[in-house]
């Protein structure tokens, strides 16, 4: 699943400097202070025990947990063409342009959801009900997906996996209000990195799993049908999934009622006027943030014949390299999350990150070095602009027009994202893997410049983006000085 | 370095052959490529066992073909006027069906059953010449087709291809595998298409008909043996490092002109290894397209096998060969460089022969070194745009901001 757009409602806030972007926080404690007044709901019986008191910690950490795997199943079936590629292009009988398409549609119909995701939830939906149909675009996309292998008709899979891309970037947004909702504070960024992580986990698993899911149905079925079977019970996690979605609805409900809570809101504001007075370092960070992402999942996707062929690699060891970036990430992202908030500077550590995937994509370009090595590199590369690049955002953009922001980013991020799948796949057919390397080094080229012009222009004019924590707090002081004099 | 250009002679199909019938079988085709100290000719020859050779002369031998002792199979009945330096080439003797009872992809002869067939059981004819020549370079093109095998004809779309191309400059195929060529160099494109083996009461047949199971067998692939051929004199070394012909299998960075293979294979005799500009090489992508779209997805693996020295019963069918009439009876007295192999086409899991009924393979056959592959020039262009222009920016952005800053920071310093 895309990286961290999901994340983006509390900014992947590991940088606690910065101001919380969401009205919930505010909104929710206005609500509390209202209701002191009112008479406390009385928990009796089994109601009363801590897992099922709303008001105690158990009850969180369930919550919690059913949090974790609410977007699990959408991770991990986010990638079950990549890990299953040279199966699907056999047992379908299509070329690898027609292959990459199953990636594409995911991307597309985000390029608009991106925009009505938190609407959705707060206008449309509510976020249970918001959360619950998500969740079950989900697991019917799988279905569509799994079904369309089964009869051998590809565009049955083509429409599963749009179907499946309807709900799971929506998902993500829906996941994350429910976590502001429920961890608002200081837990919410240790929260937050625990999602991204289980996140992660789901999707390395996808890659470890599917391929001996595969060779042990094809022991009893052959062909397209051994396909169809292995996504159907890929499609299990999914409904796992809908089912946390489900149960997640009652326990918020449960909490909403004793605690007096208005329904969780993604406090996402949209408002496309907005985009029009964004500041030229929010477009850098945009274009930064599609030219790097388009060399990370488009080439994940294609990774597993790309290593069988060049490293002649047995299908299963090219399904465990390419889940190194993910596993690699669940353990980098909390580590470099940390190093962020601890140090500041962004733009450098955006430029480090996007140095390190350059050199490996390099590496995996030049040279026979063991896929191993760039690979882990990529995904600590990876963490750390995630890091380091979204928080940027919260930084220089005001707080009611984050919602545009992020959504905005989203969107451009997922047009880039459907295009460059897309033309990867006509550029392996066409020209090779050589030349698909060129295409990525050359984006990453682009999001280089386009970091060393956001750097060079913060210093020209002493922007924030590039200072370490303790010259953003100086510069905070001075602003509140300047605004309030007799503070 | 590139060769210089030479000029290439229109392919001329059995020369001085008369209008005897025999003379429309394929005995000889000849093709010159005339440099300045010397001349490459082309020799293909159908007959028996099918032969394609290269012989490096003066620039100004002549050809001389003596067709009774041709078509009587007697040795050295080709010859060149003075006489050739070096000959080099591919003769092959028998086309293999195995069972590929484990399904390795290689034929293992102590695992999997075979059926040898004689290639001299196929006769052939020339359905296609095509010739270009330029100032610069130029290229000539023949294509010979089964027609009949064991005297039986084979229907249309049954039948072994293989198509010769020669050249008069440097350059690299428009076709994938898209190897590269020199003005000392041929390329061979070879396809098995859609060859049923029908094993009737009477005899062997070939036939279009996909229904038939090919000598019972489950795993059924075509092998072909090949005997590399060249003048060479023997050097007696026995170690693996120190045998006349070797096999070379390397990696290769580039695949932008075969998609998805990044392998690069060479068999070299000793002069050619010597790089002092003779000997001869085999080159070729260790690919084999199972359609004509050469779709990396649609493909298996040519399997050479380790190349050992001419087994003793190969002797009768070599002697029905333009080989032989080229090198005559040296060949088989043990002062030759020769090697004997096999490429079986399969790799596991491509479903066998019976998947597609079509197998392809493209090898250059050369004089001299094999040409050494690098990056196009699009690539080293982009890589340069790549790493300049952000180095450029990032060094003049620096240095811009490096001087703002020190010019601010002396008048502060002033201020005081």
């Amino acid at each position: 699943m895309v990286d961290t757009g999901s994340t983006h409602s509390s900014g992947m806030d590991e940088d606690i400097h910065s101001t919380p972007s969401i009205d919930i926080v505010n909104g929710v404690t206005e609500e509390e202070e209202g209701n002191e007044a009112e008479e406390e709901v009385i928990l009796t019986g089994c109601g009363a025990t801590a897992c099922c008191n709303p008001r105690k910690g158990p009850y969180r950490f369930i919550g919690l947990i059913f949090m974790c795997f609410l977007g699990f199943g959408s991770y991990f079936c986010y990638d079950t063409p990549g890990s299953l590629q040279d199966y699907i292009i056999e047992d379908m009988e299509v070329d690898t342009v027609q292959y990459v398409s199953l990636y594409s549609l995911y991307s597309w119909p985000n390029v608009i959801l991106s925009f009505v995701g938190g609407f959705l939830i707060d206008r449309v939906f509510g976020i249970r009900w918001g959360t619950i149909i998500f969740s079950t675009l989900v697991t019917a996309g799988q279905f569509v997906y799994a079904m369309g292998a089964l009869v051998n008709k590809f565009w049955l899979m083509q429409l599963g996996r749009f179907i499946f891309g309807m709900g799971g970037e929506s998902l993500a947004v829906a996941q994350n209000t429910y976590t502001v909702s429920w961890f608002k504070g200081k837990e919410l960024n240790t929260v937050f990195g625990l999602l991204l992580s289980v996140a992660r986990v789901g999707s390395g698993v996808n890659f470890l799993g599917m391929g001996p899911l595969y060779e042990w149905v094809n022991t009893f079925s052959d062909g397209y049908k051994t396909l169809g079977i292995a996504l159907l019970i890929a499609g299990v996690t999914c409904i796992f999934s809908l089912c946390c979605a489900i149960i997640l609805g009652l326990l918020d409900k449960r909490r909403s009622r004793v605690l007096h809570m208005k329904a969780a809101q993604s406090g996402e504001k949209v408002k496309l006027t907005d985009v029009l007075s964004f500041p030229l370092s929010f477009w850098l960070i945009s274009v930064i943030c599609v030219t790097y992402y388009v060399t990370i999942f488009p080439f994940i996707g294609l990774a597993k014949v790309f290593f069988m062929r060049k490293f002649d690699m047995s299908s299963s060891s090219a399904n465990t390299v390419s889940s190194i970036v993910y596993f690699i990430s669940t353990f980098a992202s909390p580590i470099m999350g940390n190093l962020v908030d601890r140090t500041g500077r962004n733009v450098m550590w955006v430029f480090c990150a996007v140095l390190l995937t350059l050199f490996c994509h390099g590496l995996l370009t030049f040279t026979f070095v063991n896929p191993y090595v760039p690979m882990s590199l990529m995904g600590v590369a990876y963490s750390l602009l995630a890091s380091s690049l979204w928080p940027m955002v919260s930084l220089i953009i005001p707080e009611h027009q984050l919602g545009s922001a992020y959504g905005m980013m989203q969107s451009v991020q997922n047009l880039g994202l459907a295009l460059i799948s897309m033309l990867g796949g006509l550029i392996v057919e066409t020209k090779g893997y050589l030349m698909l390397e060129m295409f990525y080094l050359v984006w990453l080229c682009v999001a280089l410049v386009s970091t060393v012009v956001i750097w060079l222009s913060e210093s020209a004019r002493e922007g924030v983006l590039n200072l370490s924590i303790s010259e953003r707090r100086r510069k905070d002081e001075e602003t509140e000085c300047l605004i309030d004099p007799q503070a | 370095m590139a060769d210089p250009a030479r000029e290439l002679s229109k392919p001329d199909i059995n020369p001085d052959c008369g209008s005897e019938d025999f003379c429309r079988d394929p005995w000889l085709v000849h093709v010159s490529s005339s440099g300045q100290n010397d001349t490459i000719h082309h020799l293909w020859g159908l007959h028996g066992s099918p032969s394609f050779l290269l012989a490096k002369t003066p620039v100004a031998a002549k050809l001389d073909v003596n067709w009774s002792k041709l078509t009587a199979e007697e040795e050295l009945s080709v010859t060149f006027q003075p006489e050739p330096s070096h000959v080099f080439g591919l003769v092959f003797p028998h086309l293999i069906l195995y069972n590929d009872t484990n399904d390795k992809g290689q034929l293992n002869r102590s695992e999997d059953a075979t059926l040898n067939l004689n290639m001299s059981d196929f006769s052939w004819t020339i359905v296609d010449t095509e010739y270009a020549n330029h100032t610069n370079g130029g290229w000539a093109s023949v294509t010979f087709n089964t027609t009949a095998f064991r005297g039986t004809p084979l229907p249309n779309d049954t039948n072994l291809s293989i198509k010769m191309f020669g050249y008069g400059n440097d350059g690299r195929s428009w076709k994938i595998p898209k190897l590269m060529y020199t003005p000392t160099s041929a390329q061979m494109e070879l396809l098995l298409h859609r060859l049923v083996l029908n094993i009737t009461e009477e005899d062997l047949e070939m036939t279009s008909d996909d229904s038939i199971s090919m000598n019972g067998y489950v795993n059924p692939r075509w092998a072909l043996e090949m005997v590399v051929v060249s003048s060479e004199p023997v050097v007696h070394g026995q170690d693996e490092d120190e045998k006349d012909i070797q096999l070379h299998q390397s990696t290769s960075l580039d695949d932008e002109n075969s998609p998805g293979v990044f392998h690069l294979d060479e068999m070299t005799t000793r002069q050619s290894r010597d790089h002092k500009g003779s000997g001869g090489y085999l080159q070729w992508r260790p690919v084999s397209y199972l359609s004509d779209e050469k779709d990396i997805n649609d493909a298996t693996e040519p399997n050479l096998d380790t190349l050992a020295p001419l087994p003793k019963p190969l002797t009768l069918p070599l002697r029905a060969s333009l080989a032989y009439a080229v090198l005559g009876e040296k060949m088989f007295q043990g002062n030759l460089s020769l090697a004997s192999t096999t490429v079986s086409f399969g790799q596991p899991g491509d479903g066998f022969y019976t998947e597609s009924y079509f197998t392809s393979w493209t090898v250059a056959v050369g004089e001299g070194q094999a040409p050494v592959e690098g990056f196009s020039t699009m690539i080293i262009v982009v890589i340069s745009l790549g790493v300049g222009i952000p180095l450029i920016i990032f060094i003049v952005g620096g240095a811009f901001i490096g001087y703002r800053k020190c010019r601010r920071e002396p008048s502060l310093l002033g201020e005081d």
